[in-house]
């Protein structure tokens, strides 16, 4: 066997790409020739080398992460292969379009009143861009829950949303007793720097401008969805709209891979409580899953103080 | 995480162990054991280096969720970790440990050896060394081509097999390292 052929060989059984039919006779190789079982070694510790250097690669780079997140690669832009010949001409003015509803719609936010002062006005409702599917259980929650809790959208379609009432219920006092959030917009570019849509809507979140935020997170460029799903949870719980909340937290504790997935379980789990007896069985199920402490969930004692608390308000 | 795209890999071990509360566990688990803040980010970091190595090398078979596989390997290696500091107090007790972990043990490098590796990898050029992660990485040669500019696949192949070959007499220069290993070379 050539010098190269053998090293291939080597090389496969090393990284498991051998034939399992082949690995016994190479072990068997391996056995009755010192050479080659020397070779097989050496080979071994280049590999160990090279996992060594990845190791050491990894670590570098999660030293930088603190300061500089790496960028994601899913947000770039897949580029078309252009086609000029075979294009429509009046793609040319899709672009263009695209400026004017921007425009448009930077022109009406500048012209309506800010959400700090007032309740949510009814039209922004739409902005709040994936499909919000009605709580499953609305038509059990109490006359007063109905007015505190978001309802459908579809129910009211053209009245103007109710304002917050005075006096909140029981669950929703508990649940916003126990929702505390730090700021999103500390850590983020400095006043020089220009600013992402996402650092905006953040910034416009730490001003209690919820309404505004969910403006902002409706735009295509807001950045990545986790994220701007779970601050628009935020914003939306913030607003009252529980079941919207629910929507935006289910989605982002269901991705393990978000950042934010086990905090989007805890919100998730007020926005159920807040919503009352119509998710009282979602909300239980997820507050007992957060307070077992076989789960380490970071929310554990959180969750299991909520639940004393919330069977106290049942007694 | 498995991807070969090195920004891709990165991404997803960011978005993975920068998650919420997954170095604050490792770190509280280290305290409440005995360790300090300092052992509990040395637990996090190796845990996150044997995850990477499970991961690429198709181990996690997808029975539990990557947080618990994670949390299980940072346990274990707080076990082996505490062990070399102090081996009375680091005595490994079956509580420390379960099926998953045990299968990870078998994985890492012991330490005397992997302390001769860094000596032996500080001796290749950093060329080298990148070009020898995307080769670990399972990158193509096209793809190493690019990434570092060689005129072509096979100039990339060749490279890469003078890289080894660097690696390689690193090793032959150090027969004590060969010697720790228990391997015998014909230069001896």
């Amino acid at each position: 066997m050539s010098k190269r052929l053998q090293k291939d060989k080597i090389e496969a059984y090393l990284t498991g790409q051998l034939p399992p039919a082949e690995v016994l006779a190479f072990e068997q190789d391996m056995a009755g020739d010192e050479a080659f079982a020397t070779e097989v070694e050496m080979q071994r510790l280049e590999h160990d080398a090279m996992e060594l250097m990845l190791e050491k690669r990894l670590k570098s780079r999660m030293a930088t992460w603190k300061d500089n997140p790496p960028p994601n690669p899913f947000d770039e832009p897949t580029a078309p292969v252009p086609t000029p010949s075979k294009q429509y001409s009046w793609k040319k003015w899709l672009p263009l379009l695209g400026f004017a509803i921007l425009a448009f719609s930077g022109l009406y936010y500048f012209l309506r009143p800010t959400d700090s002062a007032t309740p949510p006005a009814p039209t922004e409702a739409p902005v709040v861009s994936p499909p919000v599917q009605p709580p499953p259980n609305v038509p059990i929650a109490t006359d007063e829950e109905k007015k505190t809790t978001d309802e459908p959208e579809a129910q009211t379609p053209t009245k103007p949303e109710k304002p917050p009432v005075q006096q909140e219920s029981a669950y929703i006092a508990l649940a916003n007793s126990n929702y505390d959030v730090a700021d999103f917009s500390s850590g983020l570019k400095g006043a020089g720097d220009e600013k992402s849509v996402f650092d905006l809507a953040a910034e416009a979140f730490d001003a209690k401008q919820y309404a505004k935020t969910i403006t902002l997170l409706a735009k295509k460029e807001a950045g990545n969805e986790s994220q701007v799903r779970y601050l628009r949870g935020h914003a939306l719980f913030n607003l009252k709209k529980y079941g919207q909340a629910a929507n935006e937290f289910k989605a982002v504790a269901d991705n393990e891979f978000a950042p934010d997935f086990l905090s989007a379980q805890w919100y998730l789990a007020l926005s159920y409580l807040a919503q009352g007896p119509s998710t009282r069985a979602q909300f239980l199920k997820l507050a007992d899953e957060l307070a077992d402490a076989k789960n380490q969930h970071p929310r554990q004692a959180d969750a299991a103080k909520l639940l004393e608390r919330y069977r106290g308000l049942k007694k | 995480m498995r991807s070969g795209d090195h920004r891709k890999w990165e991404w997803a071990h960011y978005q993975f162990l920068t998650q919420d509360g997954l170095e604050g566990w490792v770190l509280q688990y280290v305290k409440t054991h005995g360790g300090s803040a300092e052992d509990g980010e040395d637990v996090y970091q190796e845990a996150a280096v044997i995850f990477d190595r499970q991961i690429r090398q198709g181990r996690f078979d997808g029975n539990s969720s990557l947080r618990t596989y994670f949390t299980a390997i940072a346990k274990w290696h707080w076990v082996t970790y505490r062990r070399k500091k102090d081996p009375v107090a680091g005595e490994l007790k079956p509580e420390h440990y379960d099926g998953e972990v045990s299968s990870v043990e078998a994985q890492i490098f012991e330490g005397e050896k992997r302390d001769l590796l860094e000596l032996a990898v500080a001796q290749v050029d950093a060329r080298c060394q990148e070009l020898l992660q995307y080769y670990k990485l399972d990158y193509s040669m096209k793809e190493i081509m690019e990434l570092l500019g060689f005129s072509s696949p096979e100039m990339a192949k060749k490279q890469a097999y003078r890289c080894r070959e660097r690696l390689r007499e690193v090793f032959e220069r150090n027969p004590h390292l060969l010697k720790a290993l228990n391997i015998a070379t014909n230069n001896e």
